[in-house]
């Protein structure tokens, strides 16, 4: 393990961008939400949870797409991209904790969750599910510094229950992804027709799932970039081949559900929802969906990467407007994202970024950049998935 | 502790005995310990003050002038939580911080809140309320005076309320007494119990001279209880994990077998 | 009241006038929605579509002074129509009685009025009298010269055309109203009439209030159930505190004050004594002796003895007052802005807020040389002498404030507008050293003695005051002095002895020897051996089942709930409604059940308005300064023309115009008629209610109501800043639009009105600016109540700076 890394100017950004985040966290917690956050009775959810729970554990999606993909269907292609998602996972579930530790009105309550026995609340599902994939995730990602350090005896132990583990985690993912769009089923009346649907657990979980993809193929190309290896394209047109399926499939998805519900005159009629509504599907599903169908945009990096964030983007506007740009409420009733709001977002976003950048750097995340095996002390055949040098392919 | 002959309560509003004094208003606020307002003129149409219910008015009157032709009216709406039958407060809450008392009174046990605001995002009829600027916030809404309720009293609006709009009572006695109203004086009422079968049943009654949605209520609402809605997902969890976990693994153990057999047959 | 409140649920018919219960009286509401359940009609008559109007069955909007116009012509109506009761008006009212040949009325003048002190000669307006000096009467109502055929003959001008032409009230409402409240001219059906200040507070109150009885009388509605003439006090204990005399013009009970003219005692109970008018007249009042003379041995004690009068000459005597128009408010803030008052005590009032052309009253209490205020906050009379725009170095008035306890602080006694005395305990101690008004009176009263015991100008009143209520002073002992007790062994009615210092058990047994004592003869009963009646809280009620109540607290006179309640039943003592009857005779028992009777003699002859000399209810009354019958005329600022005659305002009306303060505003440039009122949220000048804040949350600022056409012609929007303006001031406020106040289409044209709450100042959590500051220091001609309900503004949006 490499611990000496250089700073570079990205990661100096990140980390006053942190610095900003957490001098506005400390506001937060010395003089009430209500200093930094513009959240109100009308609009109890904002930002912070459009963003930084909503998104950000739909994100953290990657980490079960991937392992789905790569050790449930076995496609060892994507082998690759299974380490940097897992992380990546771990560090937006991460990030989604912190977030809730400042959204929640009275953070330090929150273990109340595990301790009380709720199943008819969505969020109980949710917090309890997060909460065990959380620790799944870490005990996934565990072997890579475990490797490293060579603690073999532990190392034997995490392999043996990575299966299970693994299993445990990929269907937690369903479950928990799925509960967040449950958790808006339940206001029918408060959410503009566009968007609600008794679907919405379906649509929530299917699309994380197409986020999935979308973000491990546009952090490889980053990383490529930033660490300096040969991006390999063809294991990116594959999977980005298999994103224009997702993202193809779930705006059927979504454009069915909205004429099954009769919701079609809303979505033709003028206003601020409508437009919403056709900047997510437009920009957010429609134009990735053609630009992954083209081969030509499958092997080019930054059309990848325009698709792919473009994915992204309707991913986090899709959360949003149904959390809370579509939102009923009474007419003197608004809501703008305050500076604090973003500015703390922001701070956790830039920390994920930063420490996955370090650990990217320390660790052997990246196949690509991975040494070959050096440690004398692997002497167990590696098991199932996150082996360490090339995997199989 | 209640006795095995208290019945379930409910309350009747009766907004055509209302006539917007809000003595309700001023002991709600008295009973519950809650700080004046600092208001400027009036926020609401009329007198209406404050505009809306928030951390510190758990009740609110609304002021309603209906002109028809050259005459005008006024008529006063109250608002308040409706302690539903199927809260949906409650069940949206991951902590069971909101229960349904067996009295009727849906409460709020602070020690429980981690100031999540599901609850706030599911109530329909937008109760709940939070104090932001609070260090330690609180959701803040009626509380039926359970602790009132509890000791065989009314709620202080219904204690305070010089015309009995409100009146407070076992649960079937109001309904019988509010179907008995409108029966009565059908030129009077308009032929709806408001609360009596939105969303499951609530604790609330209101009746009216005028449709409801002209005196500020939300409605459309569905006869359905709202957890219903999220109860229909969330109760297929353990079979939903089951058979998730068991078609993953099944699946993972095919495809690892698969390329074990590949792998085994490059390396042999 | 003539009833009570309770009473109301058994009215088939309320209406509500001049008064706005919902806002300034919500506990009345309770009855009112209960008489409804019951069937009852509400009909509100007011120029604002208020909280009231939002529960009355019928709203009929009414300019601001037009009261005896409206009323005027429902009583035309009722005449017309034959809804009349007419055994009860030939009966029991002075209809039958004929009027003597000095009387006359023509074009809005009464014969007998003197230009020059603008006064009538009511000598003019005597009955005509038989051989035996009593009124001529004919029974079968047909005399051109009776009372009735005058009646009908001085309203006969106020035609439904006519009346709304005046009001501006909608005809189909008005005839609404006029159908409904007329109906309860039937033996079975039952109207009750409440009213407040919007009565009261004009030029011509009183005849607004005659107005009122008059209908009542037609209509048989006077001392029966559901009935009665109902007025809703407008403070809590203004009620208690009229009975006990507090009006500069009375003594404790409604006794007359004496005169200068009134050389001794002898002389004075001549002149305030009445002799009843004929045979069937009880004449209650010829009592009046018994009463006085217990009054003065009740204030003086043994110093009080036959040989001095009583000490009849210890009473202060009543002057012509400041510049001959007496010492009611309007000419006391005069005489003080006169310079004349040197002191002040002001306990539980806020008279710079308050009191009508505030300005000039502030300005008056520049003059004083000291002023004590009891109150329980430092309020705007208070502090007038650091109120905005005065230097405080200027005012040489020395400033005592006491603080006051509240209601709940003490233990007392409070009359409601039913006459009900509530006793209530106290709940909590005065806190601070805040004390009970009786504590602060009496350490007063102790310490002017102590000094009136050295020496002083004429000090015997004081020196010889019989005063001890104990050390620590004891509202019991006030109250059991107020009704009496025996000084001496005596033989009561029944032939028992009673022994000295027992309490009298009721006025009837007072005495003008000497022998009795009574701090306030309508109070005697009420404190008797059988205890403290007001403190009772009894619930069964009587067998009549009217809610009485007769057990619950204690009203005067003698508990009786209604009044004139021998009204309620024929000659034989038959109740005209068995369904609700009030009083019935019991042949059997020979006795009276149901409530306490109004007069206990048996059934027959006794006419049942005891009180009256006349024993009868006055259609035709000799006894108002300003008529004998209402008549319709305009404020004293108007934007119209009288319709109904050439005198525009009322002639005897007192209006003053000696004071730089005292200008009056005309229609060109005041064209908008303004009103005053209350709202629920605040009380009277909001010393209390604006220190109170949860109230000030609710309502916070001072505000306009106006109509959306004048708002619209003067681009005025809700919550925008205003300039009201009249001829004495100009106050700066928010301003409410509503479809709840439009004009008046009075004779052709729109007239517009607004109106102002009149609760801020500038004290308390919020100030504001002061609506009476736009009043005026005009008098009802007989009582002398400022006409604070209606003047002319002008209106305009406050320029932005």
């Amino acid at each position: 393990m490499n611990w000496r890394i250089r700073l570079t100017w990205w990661d100096l950004t990140l980390l006053a961008v942190m610095a900003i985040g957490v001098v506005l966290a400390v506001v937060r917690y010395a003089g009430g939400i209500a200093t930094v956050a513009n959240i109100n009775n009308a609009y109890p959810w904002g930002w912070w949870v459009g963003y930084g729970i909503m998104t950000m554990i739909a994100a953290g999606g990657v980490g079960f797409t991937i392992t789905l993909l790569v050790e449930v269907f076995g496609v060892h292609r994507f082998h690759p991209l299974l380490r940097p998602a897992v992380l990546m996972a771990l560090l937006c579930y991460s990030g989604a904790i912190i977030m809730l530790m400042v959204e929640l009105g009275r953070p330090w309550m929150v273990w109340m969750i595990l301790v009380s026995w709720a199943p008819t609340a969505a969020l109980y599902e949710v917090g309890w599910c997060a909460f065990l994939y959380l620790s799944v995730l870490a005990f996934e990602f565990a072997q890579v510094p475990l490797e490293e350090l060579g603690w073999g005896r532990v190392l034997r132990i995490t392999r043996m229950i990575y299966m299970p583990l693994m299993l445990l985690g990929v269907t937690l993912s369903h479950l928990h992804q799925s509960s967040l769009g449950t958790l808006m089923t339940l206001i029918p009346h408060k959410i503009n027709v566009l968007w609600w649907s008794e679907q919405l657990p379906l649509l929530y979980l299917f699309s994380a799932m197409m986020a999935g993809p979308a973000l491990a193929i546009l952090e490889y190309l980053a990383a490529a970039r930033w660490l300096g290896f040969e991006p390999r394209m063809e294991m990116l047109a594959s999977l980005a081949r298999i994103e224009a399926w997702l993202v193809g499939l779930f705006l059927a998805f979504q454009v069915g559900d909205l004429v099954s519900r009769g919701a079609v005159g809303a979505a033709l009629s003028g206003g601020w929802f409508a437009l919403s509504f056709w900047v997510e599907i437009g920009l957010g599903l429609l134009l990735p969906f053609v630009l992954l169908i083209l081969p030509e945009v499958r092997q080019s990096r930054g059309g990848l990467a325009m698709a792919c964030a473009l994915v992204l983007f309707g991913l986090l506007l899709h959360r949003l407007n149904v959390t809370v740009i579509g939102l009923r409420v009474r007419h003197w009733e608004t809501y703008i994202p305050s500076l604090g709001e973003i500015g703390i977002t922001l701070g956790i976003t830039a920390g994920a970024m930063f420490v996955f950048g370090v650990l990217v750097r320390i660790l052997p995340i990246h196949e690509e950049l991975t040494p070959a095996p050096a440690s004398p002390r692997r002497a167990v055949a590696p098991a199932a998935a996150l082996r360490g040098a090339r995997g199989l392919s | 502790m209640t006795t095995p002959a208290q019945k379930p309560k409910a309350m009747i509003q009766d907004n055509t005995r209302c006539i917007g004094c809000r003595a309700c208003m001023v002991a709600c606020k008295s009973w519950n310990n809650r700080p004046a307002d600092h208001t400027d003129f009036f926020a609401g149409p009329g007198y209406q003050n404050p505009r809306d219910l928030d951390a510190n008015n758990y009740t609110l009157i609304t002021f309603n002038e209906i002109v028809t032709g050259a005459k005008p009216d006024w008529v006063f709406g109250r608002q308040l939580c409706m302690h539903c039958d199927h809260p949906a407060c409650a069940s949206a809450c991951p902590t069971t911080a909101l229960t349904k008392t067996a009295l009727g009174p849906v409460v709020f046990n602070q020690n429980r809140c981690i100031g999540c605001r599901a609850c706030m995002q599911a109530c329909p009829f937008l109760i709940p309320k939070y104090d932001y600027e609070n260090l330690a916030p609180l959701i803040h809404k009626c509380t039926f005076c359970a602790d009132r309720v509890e000791a065989g009293l009314k709620p202080a609006c219904a204690t305070v309320c010089p015309t009995a709009a409100i009146s407070f009572g076992d649960r079937d006695e109001m309904v019988a007494e509010a179907k008995r109203r409108i029966a009565s004086a059908p030129g009077t009422y308009i032929p709806e119990i408001y609360g009596l079968d939105e969303v499951g049943g609530t604790s609330v009654l209101h009746l009216s001279s005028v449709p409801f949605d002209q005196i500020g209520y939300i409605t459309g609402l569905p006869k359905t209880p709202m957890p219903d809605l999220t109860h229909r997902w969330l109760r297929v969890t353990p079979h939903f994990f089951a058979l998730l976990y068991a078609v993953f693994a099944g699946l993972t153990w095919i495809t690892h077998r698969r390329s074990k057999k590949q792998h085994e047959g490059k390396t042999a | 009241m003539t009833n009570h409140w309770i009473d109301m649920i058994n009215a088939d018919v309320v209406l509500i006038m001049g008064g706005n219960p919902a806002e300034d009286h919500p506990i009345a509401m309770n009855w009112l929605t209960r008489a409804k359940e019951r069937g009852a009609y509400i009909l509100h008559v007011d120029p604002r579509f208020n909280r009231t109007s939002s529960i009355a069955d019928v709203f009929a909007k009414l300019r601001s002074g037009t009261d005896i116009a409206f009323v005027g012509g429902m009583i035309k109506y009722a005449i017309e129509k034959n809804r009349i009761h007419q055994e009860y008006v030939r009966e029991y009212t002075n209809a039958s009685w004929i009027v003597g040949d000095g009387y006359s009325f023509s074009d809005g003048l009464f014969s007998g009025f003197d230009p020059a002190t603008n006064r009538y000669d009511r000598a003019r307006w005597a009955y005509a009298l038989d051989a035996q000096g009593q009124p001529r009467r004919d029974p079968t109502l047909k005399h051109p010269r009776c009372v009735f055929r005058l009646l009908e003959q001085h309203f006969a001008r106020y035609d439904a055309d006519t009346v709304c032409r005046i009001t501006g009230t909608p005809k189909e409402a008005y005839l609404r109203v006029c159908d409904l409240y007329t109906s309860t001219f039937a033996p079975d059906r039952a109207g009750t009439w409440l009213y407040a200040m919007g009565t009261a507070q004009h030029s011509h109150g009183t005849q607004n209030i005659r107005s009122y009885a008059i209908l009542q009388l037609l209509l048989g509605n006077i001392g029966v159930a559901g009935g009665g003439v109902n007025a809703m006090r407008g403070e809590s204990n203004v009620q208690g505190s009229t009975d006990q005399g507090l009006n500069w013009d009375g003594l404790p009970g409604y006794l007359k004050m004496p005169v200068e003219a009134d050389a001794d005692l002898a002389s004075y109970l001549k002149r305030v004594t009445p002799v009843a008018a004929n045979a069937q007249s009880a004449n209650w009042l010829q009592n009046t002796p018994k009463y006085v003379v217990s009054l003065l041995k009740a204030w003086w004690g043994e110093k009080a003895t036959r040989e001095n009068e009583f000490a009849f000459s210890y009473l202060p005597r009543l002057g012509s007052g400041f510049e001959g128009k007496g010492y009611a408010f309007l000419a006391l803030t005069h005489a003080m802005l006169a310079g004349e008052v040197k002191g002040l005590f002001c306990f539980g009032q806020n008279p710079a807020v308050g009191g009508a052309n505030a300005r000039l009253i502030r300005s008056g209490l520049d003059k004083l040389d000291w002023m004590v205020v009891a109150d329980l906050f430092e309020h705007e009379t208070a502090s007038f002498w650091k109120r905005p725009g005065v230097d405080p170095a200027r005012i040489e008035t020395e400033v005592f404030v006491l603080p006051a306890a509240s209601g709940v602080e003490k233990e007392g006694s409070i009359v409601n507008s039913g006459r009900w005395a509530q006793w209530r305990h106290r709940a909590v101690k005065p806190i601070a050293d805040s004390r009970p008004d009786l504590d602060i009176v009496d350490g007063l009263a102790q310490a002017l003695k102590r000094a009136y015991e050295k020496d002083g100008v004429f000090p015997e009143p004081i020196r010889h005051l019989a005063w001890d209520y104990g050390h620590e002073p004891d509202p019991h002992k006030v109250a059991r002095e107020l009704n009496g007790r025996f000084l001496s062994d005596v033989t009561a009615a029944d032939g028992a002895r009673v022994a000295a210092g027992k309490q009298v058990p009721g006025f009837a047994q007072l005495r003008d020897d000497g022998s009795t004592m009574s701090g306030n003869w309508i109070y005697c009963g009420g404190y008797t051996e059988a205890g403290n009646l007001a403190a009772r809280r009894g619930m069964a009620d009587t067998s009549n089942g009217i809610g009485l109540y007769p057990e619950w607290a204690w009203a005067w006179p003698m508990n009786r709930r209604i009044l004139y309640n021998r009204a309620s039943v024929n000659r034989k003592g038959e109740p005209f409604n068995p369904r609700k009857w009030v009083i019935r005779w019991n042949a059997e028992k020979k006795a009276w059940e149901g409530d306490v009777p109004d007069g206990a003699m048996p059934p027959g002859e006794t006419n049942p308005f005891i009180m009256q000399s006349s024993g009868v209810g006055h259609l035709f009354s000799p006894d108002l300064v300003d008529g004998p019958f209402p008549e319709h005329y305009e404020p004293v600022e108007s934007p119209v023309r009288n319709l109904l005659s050439k005198i525009q305002s009322s002639p005897c009306a007192q209006v003053w115009k000696s004071s730089e303060f005292d200008k009056y505003g005309t229609p060109d440039v005041f064209p908008i008629v303004a009103t005053t009122y209350r709202v629920s949220e605040h009380w009277q000048t909001g010393a209390m209610s604006r220190n109170m804040p949860w109230l000030v949350g609710l309502v916070p600022h001072p505000f306009v109501e106006i109509g959306s056409a004048l708002a619209a012609r003067e681009g005025i929007a809700t919550g925008d800043r205003v300039i009201v303006s009249s001829a004495r001031g100009s106050i700066e406020v928010r301003a409410l639009v509503t479809e709840r106040f439009q004009p008046f289409f009075v004779d052709g044209r729109l007239i517009d009105e607004i109106g102002l709450p009149w609760h801020w100042g500038y004290a308390g959590i919020v100030p504001g600016d002061i609506a009476n500051d736009l009043t005026a220091s005009v008098g009802d001609a007989n009582s002398a109540i400022p006409e604070t309900k209606v003047f002319l503004c002008n209106i305009k949006k406050k320029a932005s700076a």
